[in-house]
């Protein structure tokens, strides 16, 4: 049976990396640090970066065909290519549901958990797509 | 035209992953910074993918095309 192995896109429907860490990654890592008391503001800026990265999707180029039948290392063009944008809902996320975080009000271990859990099956994660050629 | 769902490959990120905190227990920077960690390195991560088309085979072979 014929298979091929490819791979796909990089992230699509998201800023581009440097622009994501100017506004989540850098400001987390300089706050969030052993002696800082964690502010609301913290936490809510983690639970909008999860939920940034949690929607992101990849584009996979499908083909039909990319060489002659039954001629192995064929010169002919790739023709037939499909660009599949596919959805990454069904596949990635668990709930995110913490609430916005006020001043004043505790960070418990439940809220530490509600961001845990989308983060780790984000950690090891994969995508769904309707193959269709 | 036949269809079918596939899924990627998984992406592993970073090593080490977060660990659950329960009622009482002290929950550190280093808790935290762990999930940006994950989060960050998933920022420019690609998948691998497998298509063995079985959905459409334009060749005539039975089940599976030449590629």
């Amino acid at each position: 049976m014929a298979t091929t192995t490819g791979t796909t896109s990089g992230v699509t429907d998201m800023a581009p990396a440097e622009s994501v860490r100017s506004i989540y990654t850098n400001p987390l890592r300089s706050r969030i640090q052993t002696g800082n008391t964690i502010r609301a503001s913290d936490l809510n800026l983690l639970r909008d970066f999860i939920s940034t990265v949690r929607n992101h999707r990849h584009t996979l180029v499908e083909y039909t065909s990319i060489s002659e039948f039954g001629n192995n290392g064929s010169t002919v063009p790739v023709n037939r290519t499909a660009s599949k944008v596919y959805d990454s809902s069904n596949q990635i996320l668990g709930t995110l549901n913490l609430p916005n975080r006020s001043r004043g009000e505790k960070i418990e271990s439940i809220h530490h958990n509600l961001l845990r859990i989308p983060s780790r099956n984000l950690r090891s994660h994969t995508h769904q797509f309707t193959d269709s050629f | 035209m036949a269809t079918e769902t596939k899924n990627t490959d998984p992406f592993n990120g970073v090593a080490t992953d977060v660990d659950s905190k329960a009622t009482g227990e002290e929950i550190s920077a280093d808790s935290f910074q762990q999930m940006v960690d994950i989060l960050d390195s998933l920022l420019e991560h690609q998948h691998n993918f497998t298509d063995t088309y079985i959905s459409n085979c334009e060749c005539e072979c039975g089940g599976g095309g030449t590629i």
